[in-house]
């Protein structure tokens, strides 16, 4: 597997294969992460391919990455922001922030559920307490694999606010989750 | 696994990449499960910190091969589109040292391959019954996939090994072809009527015209990227110097580092022809020894004719090449071109045969454009304009005969 920097490198000097590799590499990121943001299937699929058109015309003027899919995610976002706020019906387009819809596939497990028993209430409303925003930054850190330099870079937080919110988050569910169920944990464990 | 990892409280645990990657993927499972043995202090506060790594998965949708296929067209529609305008831009300014080729080679009365004592000749497998049937890829394997539509695009995809045809993605086979190490052949075939794009395992993308076949590796693991090409294409190379690509025609063996090409070699031309657009190519004519001797470098807007009779390279200046790659873009284009070789390239788009008198003067030169997306009849009376002749169509046949000078019918 080419590292990141000589994948963009070759893209940036002309090479054919680098665009189709970057786009079948990193199109499921783009639309999961889109998705997040608007149910417009239309318009994610719209602006990402917008995306590609940009990359193929300033081409001659890319700066460098050793990280492809945080370079893509970020101007994802912001050409994201745009072509909502464009939507918008004009009262609405003061408040520019843009907001991620994060849904964990546990909740998405529990509105399908009938009953939910005593464990998956309190994980429930743990998760319940995890407002956009830190949702928003631990997909980054987690699913992304981010630092949090990047992180305040690409939501434009202060610097170390980042770090604060992921730690707030981390200790909140760590305080509400129920002891894990360890004996079954251990069982399926060692059954391997 | 480090053992200030003992140390680690929950939150920090959750923050170590390396152990996100055992809770999410069991990556290094035997590993951490040594470690937690030794420590199962350590591992109760583990398993709540794996808990909490599975909580923070998100829910979301993946896109359909459709939508992935149909984004991918249009970017790389629009990357063509952007080249072509740029090599303008640049033969304009007298700049043609890119980095990329583009050759047109059209290759003659060529019947079999005799190529050189190491490679052995090459046969196709597929029939080359290109007036029936539809366009076809043929795997190792002796598997047959129908292309359906009239411009197909296949696209080999090395990071996951799968080949995308169309909307319907395949997976390939990885055992077989780990075995294979014979380098077994993908073949395609083009019918006429139709064409088709393909984007090889390197990176390198060829466009393939009606009445065409392709041989090619799903991966290349010889010092020299081979493919095997009968009728026209045009290639657009990657870049690898230490795996040159070599397209062999059977008459000649066209050597590129790293460009972007176009040949025609079609069995019933008199000569095979590679244009150049950019970049720089070897031709030669492999002997039955192997020896590549005398070889041709071509520059760009250079075109290269090998007549087959006479057994050598004319090399010949050309101001527009784009005119040999129109036909990427559903386009006909010619200039000075003689009237029959406009009418076979007809034949085989339009998979129809074109009948004239004896008498005709074929060889008149034409210029004009046709835009092949339009139906036949309109196609042949642009033509019929422009060459003043009357056609009649009957079923899969055009007959052409002269006006009749004196003669107003209308």
């Amino acid at each position: 597997m080419k590292p990141d920097k000589k994948i963009w490198d070759d893209f940036r000097h002309g090479e054919n294969y680098a665009l189709s590799h970057i786009y079948f590499q990193y199109i499921q990121m783009l639309y999961r992460y889109g998705k997040k943001f608007s149910q417009d299937d239309e318009l994610v699929k719209d602006v990402i391919q917008d995306l590609f058109f940009d990359l193929i015309r300033t081409k001659d003027n890319l700066g460098e990455t050793d990280n492809i899919s945080f370079y893509l995610m970020a101007s994802f976002r912001r050409k994201l922001a745009r072509a909502i706020k464009q939507r918008l019906p004009l009262e609405y387009s003061d408040d520019n922030e843009l907001t991620a819809e994060i849904v964990y596939s546990a909740e998405h497990d529990f509105i399908h559920k009938e009953v939910l028993s005593q464990r998956e209430k309190t994980i429930k409303n743990a998760l319940l307490k995890l407002t956009p925003k830190q949702r928003e930054v631990l997909f980054y850190k987690f699913t992304c694999n981010f630092d949090y330099e990047q992180i305040c870079e690409i939501m434009e937080l202060q610097y170390n606010s980042a770090r604060k919110q992921v730690s707030r988050a981390l200790k909140a569910l760590k305080e509400v989750l129920p002891p894990s169920e360890l004996f079954l944990f251990f069982t399926g464990f060692t059954q391997k | 696994m480090k053992q200030n990892f003992l140390e680690y409280s929950q939150e920090q645990l959750i923050e170590e990449k390396s152990f996100r990657s055992w809770a999410l993927r069991g990556e290094n499972k035997s590993e951490w499960e040594r470690f937690f043995a030794s420590n199962s202090d350590f591992y109760s506060r583990a398993l709540k910190a794996k808990e909490i790594v599975l909580l923070l998965q998100d829910e979301y949708d993946s896109l359909g091969d459709e939508s992935v296929l149909e984004i991918w067209r249009s970017i790389d529609k629009y990357e063509q589109g952007y080249k072509q305008k740029v090599r303008k831009l640049k033969n304009r300014r007298r700049l043609s040292w890119a980095a990329s080729v583009l050759i047109i080679v059209s290759l003659g009365t060529f019947s079999f391959f005799y190529l050189s004592d190491k490679d052995k000749k090459y046969e196709f497998v597929s029939s080359s019954e290109y007036s029936k049937n539809e366009a076809r890829m043929i795997f190792p394997s002796g598997e047959k996939v129908f292309l359906k539509r009239n411009n197909s695009i296949i696209a080999f995809n090395d990071i996951n090994a799968r080949i995308l045809v169309n909307d319907s993605i395949i997976q390939m086979d990885e055992t077989s072809n780990v075995k294979a190490r014979t380098i077994k052949m993908n073949e395609v075939v083009i019918p006429f009527g139709k064409k088709s794009e393909l984007l090889l395992a390197d990176g390198t993308k060829v466009w393939l015209n009606a009445g065409s076949r392709l041989a090619f590796p799903s991966r290349f693991t010889k010092k020299n990227r081979e493919v095997y090409l009968e009728g026209e294409a045009c290639f657009q190379v990657s870049k690898n110097e230490e795996h040159p690509f070599i397209v062999k025609t059977g008459d000649v063996d066209i050597r590129v580092l790293g460009t972007h090409f176009n040949v025609s070699a079609y069995p019933g031309d008199a000569k095979i022809e590679t244009v150049l657009l950019e970049g720089s190519v070897v031709l030669n004519k492999p002997n039955a020894f192997g020896i590549e001797k005398n070889g041709i470098v071509l520059k760009p807007n250079q075109k290269a004719s090998f007549e087959k009779g006479q057994n050598e390279f004319i090399v010949t200046d050309e101001p527009d090449v784009d005119l040999y790659v129109s036909w990427i873009y559903g386009w006909l284009q010619y200039r000075r071109e003689s009237l029959i070789s406009v009418l076979k390239k007809v034949e085989r788009y339009y998979n129809v045969q074109i009948q004239y008198p004896a008498s005709y003067p074929v060889d008149d030169k034409i210029s004009g454009k046709l835009d092949l997306k339009n139906s036949l009849d309109i196609v042949m009376r642009a033509l019929a304009d422009a060459a003043d002749f009357n056609f009649r169509i009957v079923e899969n046949r055009i007959i052409i005969e002269k006006k009749m000078e004196k003669m107003h019918r209308r």
